[in-house]
């Protein structure tokens, strides 16, 4: 089976420090990925890099080709949901994309509202997202980020600042969506719920790549990493 | 409530044009007595009657110099009045973001778009200060002196970086999301 994902030598620098090393893995389809690692691990720059947004030396191939920003096929969530979210209606940011896909406003409406209600937020619909609680607006990028139906979704850090229902919910909600997924977190318990996989980074390096379960009873390397 | 507000609004801003038109006395005078009824569904608290200060002493200003030039004042500081009123209740009842938002996709979408990511930077260029500033103010409890001063400059500085970042990061959630440019 081709890899949705392959990733093969990456290395990246900001402003001649090295942020990244060497790093080599591969995705499939369906897969549900987690990328590990303490802070400045270099698991943010690893997405940033794999959505086409900074670029590396080596060589990604997203769906057999490099990534390219705006690829309808790949969706992001990122850490704070006010960088995603700014209209002044829920319902319009869930259209927006889909608006600029070239879908009518008043189909992109009625996709938008589908989707809030099968994230139990069609209460918000007509609220700016700055008036939602932190867990309903994380909630709320994730199905902006949905609702354009992409085969692989990515998310960084999704449950940093949430409390332990919100992060329930997020998990619930994540488990529901049959769909490619990398998701970067230190939060050991929340992978451990959403991932079969993990990579773990350590100073920009690939340390493990191996199933959720083996490598979260593994603590002399979550100790190395800086998790525990 | 919305229809309310943009019928309200609608009504406020046509009646700010049509009171700049009319010369009759008393029905400028009716239109401000119904600008001054409006007003409290607009403003809040003291902002309701404080704000008329500034434009009252310029109307004033405007009828003794009218009063100076021609020697009997005409309508135009009552006009003044008549049309701020109804145009400031008009656009505080008018609720904009939403009509922005219902551009979405309409020949007026790229600078309703425009607006609306200019006022969410400058929504996160001062909630980056507001906090920059309350963290330096815990710091720093001096207002003055050579340390204060020291403080506020790399309070400046971080405010620049933050929201740089911010800036950095919401342009990529942009672009990731099909915004291009």
């Amino acid at each position: 089976m081709t890899p949705v994902l392959e990733v093969a030598g990456l290395s990246f620098a900001f402003d001649g420090a090295p942020v990244l090393h060497d790093v080599t893995f591969s995705v499939q389809e369906g897969e549900r990925v987690g990328i590990v690692g303490g802070n400045g691990a270099g698991k943010t720059t690893l997405l940033w890099c794999l959505l086409g947004l900074w670029k590396g030396a080596g060589r990604i191939r997203l769906f057999g080709r490099r990534p390219e920003v705006g690829d309808n096929r790949v969706a992001a969530v990122f850490q704070n949901p006010e960088d995603q979210l700014f209209m002044p209606r829920l319902v319009d940011d869930l259209a927006l994309p889909l608006v600029n896909q070239g879908i009518a406003p008043v189909e992109a409406r009625a996709r938008a509202d589908a989707t809030l209600r099968s994230f139990g937020l069609e209460f918000a619909a007509n609220r700016p997202a700055a008036r939602l609680s932190l867990g309903e607006r994380k909630r709320a990028a994730l199905a902006a980020a949905l609702v354009t139906r992409p085969q692989i979704i990515v998310l960084d850090e999704p449950t940093a600042e949430l409390d332990g229902r919100s992060v329930r919910r997020l998990i619930e909600a994540l488990n529901d969506v049959a769909l490619t997924q990398i998701v970067a977190s230190h939060d050991l318990q929340f992978l451990g719920a959403v991932t079969a996989r993990l990579l773990v980074l350590i100073g920009g390096h690939l340390a493990a790549d191996g199933p959720t379960r083996a490598l979260l009873a593994d603590r002399e390397m979550l100790e190395r990493a800086g998790l525990i | 409530m919305i229809v309310l507000r943009y019928a309200a609004g609608s009504f406020s801003l046509a009646a700010a044009l049509a009171a700049g038109l009319v010369r009759d006395g008393v029905l400028l005078a009716t239109s401000g007595v119904a600008a001054l009824a409006i007003r409290p569904f607009a403003f809040h608290g003291r902002a309701t009657w404080l704000s008329l200060l500034p434009i009252g002493a310029f109307a004033a200003g405007l009828a003794l110099l009218d009063l100076a030039s021609n020697g009997v004042p005409s309508s135009l500081a009552v006009r003044t009045v008549v049309v701020f009123l109804w145009l400031t209740a008009g656009s505080r009842l008018m609720p904009w973001t939403d009509l922005l938002g219902r551009a979405c996709g309409s020949m007026f979408w790229t600078p309703a778009l425009f607006v609306l990511v200019t006022r969410h930077f400058v929504q996160v260029l001062s909630g980056e200060t507001v906090r920059v500033f309350r963290a330096r103010s815990l710091q720093v409890p001096r207002r003055f002196g050579p340390g204060a001063f020291r403080a506020l400059a790399w309070a400046l500085v971080a405010v620049v970086l933050r929201s740089w970042g911010r800036a950095e990061r919401f342009y990529a959630a942009q672009r990731l999301r099909g915004l291009a440019g």
